[in-house]
């Protein structure tokens, strides 16, 4: 029996998440689609399990407009290159539809029954004060349209089993309605108006109170944005603290209790100072990830995403960019690689380009690990010194991002254009379930990712360390080699052998470090044994204010990981714009670090 | 009286007469958001620094910069 295809399509925040969520039950596969990196989700309809559901990026129109759209487009017309099975289109589409907004949100249910795609119009509850059925005949509505359309409530799944009814018993063989032909889209908006009229509805102006009058007031506006962002970061930090300190002490306990126990020889300590730390220095930054990841699904189920574009709409288009570029450089502070893949909702190509230029100067979690040791060598353990200065940090790379975007501008070639068109959802409460489900997605193919980079990378420094002896190992000479490149930043070949490391991913600094320094001695506090450490055969301290100053900068401008470089060259479809980038971040961040260490020793 | 949307009140319904550009793009992105001659609408805010004006239309609350707005001719 060949397998079945069914299709979720709607605009964005129908609620095709949830009703995907309601229809597949577990077992969720990411497909990508041929050629680009976008994940769509696919799942096994939970009634018979020949049936994939697909879920799709949001989309207004059959003519799309951004990448995002685009990949929906596609998906619908080519299904075979992504699910591998027989057929070319899929076979049938649920359209989704927010009955407030009918005519808007027929638009595309309009153009897919056009070009003869069998389809089913779920109207979803998406509001608790609302009637469908007093607000408009559906039955009419059917008759006009002629595909079958069923009202529902996604997220209390009510009337999910006449909906699975429905899919069980609709007639496969592709639709025959040709009445419709192709027109412009004010000509579509005329005839869907003529049907929902005959089907008794009418649109009306909202009564209830509108929360935009608030959030979206000239004055109020942009001081509650300043609040909201200022939470957001301030709560992941302070929120995340227990639970780091529980990892690393955790860790700590695990390595202690191993070292006990395990007989004193080089594999036990490959596993205690080797993997079991290198992977501490990962897993401990998981929970300002996941509250990372988590805070902004929560302001993007809730609506609020959408306003905050329109908010800093104004300042983003003094450096050429627009609202559209908000969530991805929000994004880049959790991990570039989302939210370079979130420039896809970005409709012109140019700010596209330049966005995606200056995610990687978005400060990162991965380099909080980076910040936290060396600024226990600057502060000791000064809360509030150390908090000014990630606070800092955080400022001047916005700074910084804002000033490459500018001088960048001229290099990039494209239209500009001046548009900012966005549909703001409705406020709603965000649905608990569907981020949860979504961040353990992210923080799984995060660690899946970082995991075995870390153990092979901390395998290897170990072997290369220890090899052929700890006073003449294959590190040493390898580092000596490369040592001249490092000594004008004022450190020495283990942290030129660390930093280089960090390219794979930002945090193997600090565990490269850990391996590196305390081959040698017994010292169990890492910071003070580092902070002791001096430049062989000399007195010469190697951290220094000046050169850890040097070295801030240095991770605040380079090292891109690699993996960011794979997904710049992928989505901007060219591995120059890669290459440049990395180029361009690597020499402005190593004379920058050789200045300020020059300056202020 | 024909009037450009930009210029309108807050709070004011008024319907949608034409929109006046060359730019093929902007004026079909316009469209697909629900600007149709016959169109009712209201503009809710308009923004800081003449930012983004939001808009309600058709069920749906929009937002476009001024620019966009300067070209959507209304009549109150």
């Amino acid at each position: 029996m060949s397998k079945r295809n069914i299709i979720l399509v709607g605009p964005p925040n129908v609620g095709k998440t949830t009703l995907f969520n309601a229809l597949t039950g577990r077992r969720v596969k990411a497909v990508n689609y041929p050629g680009s990196t976008i994940e769509l989700n696919m799942g096994v309809y939970s009634d018979n399990s020949d049936i994939s559901i697909i879920d799709t990026p949001g989309l207004y129109s059959l003519k799309p407009k951004s990448d995002d759209e685009y990949i929906t487009v596609a998906a619908l017309e080519s299904i075979k290159e992504i699910t591998q099975s027989q057929s070319d289109k899929p076979d049938l589409i649920i359209s989704l539809i927010d009955i407030k907004q009918a005519s808007r949100h027929l638009i595309h249910s309009i153009q897919m029954i056009q070009q003869g795609y069998p389809l089913i119009i779920v109207v979803n509850k998406l509001h608790k004060d609302i009637h469908i059925d007093q607000m408009i005949n559906l039955k009419n509505l059917e008759m006009e349209l002629k595909v079958p359309i069923l009202a529902i409530d996604a997220l209390n799944k009510t009337e999910l089993s006449s909906l699975k009814r429905l899919i069980k018993s609709y007639n496969y063989i592709s639709y025959d309605v040709n009445q419709l032909h192709q027109n412009s889209i004010s000509t579509q908006f005329k005839s869907i108006e003529g049907m929902l009229q005959k089907a008794g509805y009418s649109e009306s102006f909202d009564k209830s109170f509108d929360m935009d009058r608030i959030f979206l007031n000239p004055i109020f506006g942009p001081l509650v944005f300043i609040g909201v962002m200022g939470l957001f970061f301030y709560s992941i930090f302070s929120l995340a603290g227990p639970f780091m300190d529980m990892i690393d002490s955790t860790f700590a306990f695990i390595n202690d209790t191993l070292k006990h126990w395990l007989p004193k020889s080089w594999l036990t300590h490959l596993l205690t100072d080797g993997i079991i730390s290198g992977l501490a220095a990962v897993i401990i930054f998981i929970p300002q990830l996941a509250l990372l990841f988590f805070g902004i699904g929560l302001l993007e189920s809730s609506g609020y995403l959408a306003r905050g574009a329109v908010l800093i709409d104004k300042p983003l288009s003094w450096i050429g960019l627009n609202g559209r570029c908000f969530v991805p450089l929000l994004s880049g502070y959790a991990c570039a690689i989302p939210a370079m893949l979130s420039t896809r909702n970005i409709q012109q190509e140019k700010i596209k380009k330049i966005c995606c230029f200056i995610i990687p100067l978005m400060q990162c979690s991965a380099r909080l690990p980076v910040y936290g040791l060396l600024s226990v060598l600057l502060f000791g353990n000064n809360a509030l010194k150390s908090s000014l200065l990630l606070t800092g940090i955080y400022v001047f790379s916005l700074v910084l991002g804002g000033l490459t975007a500018i001088l960048i501008n001229p290099f990039i070639k494209g239209k500009t254009t001046s548009q900012f068109n966005i549909e703001l959802p409705q406020w709603r409460v965000p649905i608990l379930k569907n981020i949860w489900l979504q961040m353990i997605q992210q923080i799984t193919s995060f660690i899946k990712g970082a995991g075995p980079i870390i153990v092979m990378i901390a395998i290897t420094l170990w072997a290369i360390s220890g090899f052929p002896s700890e006073e003449h190992s294959l590190a040493m000479m390898l580092g000596k080699w490369i040592e001249p490149l490092f000594l004008p930043m004022g450190v020495d070949w283990r942290v030129g052998v660390a930093i280089l490391l960090s390219f794979a991913a930002r945090e193997v600094f600090v565990s490269a470090l850990v391996i590196m320094f305390s081959l040698a001695s017994n010292e169990t506090q890492f910071a003070s044994l580092l902070s002791q450490a001096t430049f062989a055969g000399t007195d010469q301290l190697i951290f220094t204010n000046a050169s850890i100053a040097g070295l801030i900068f240095f991770f605040m401008v380079a090292m891109q990981c690699g993996a960011t470089l794979a997904i710049a060259k992928k989505e901007m479809k060219s591995t120059r714009f890669a290459l440049t980038q990395l180029g361009v971040y690597i020499g402005v961040a190593y004379f920058g670090a050789i200045l300020i260490n020059f300056i202020f020793s | 009286m024909k009037k450009k949307l930009s210029h309108i009140d807050s709070s004011t319904p008024c319907i949608v007469s034409s929109i006046e550009t060359e730019d093929l793009d902007l004026m079909e992105e316009l469209e697909t958001l629900g600007f149709i001659p016959g169109t009712v609408v209201k503009v809710i805010n308009k923004s800081f620094l003449s930012g983004p004006l939001t808009v309600f239309l058709r069920g749906a609350k929009v937002a476009i910069r001024k620019g966009s707005a300067d070209i959507i001719s209304v009549t109150a």
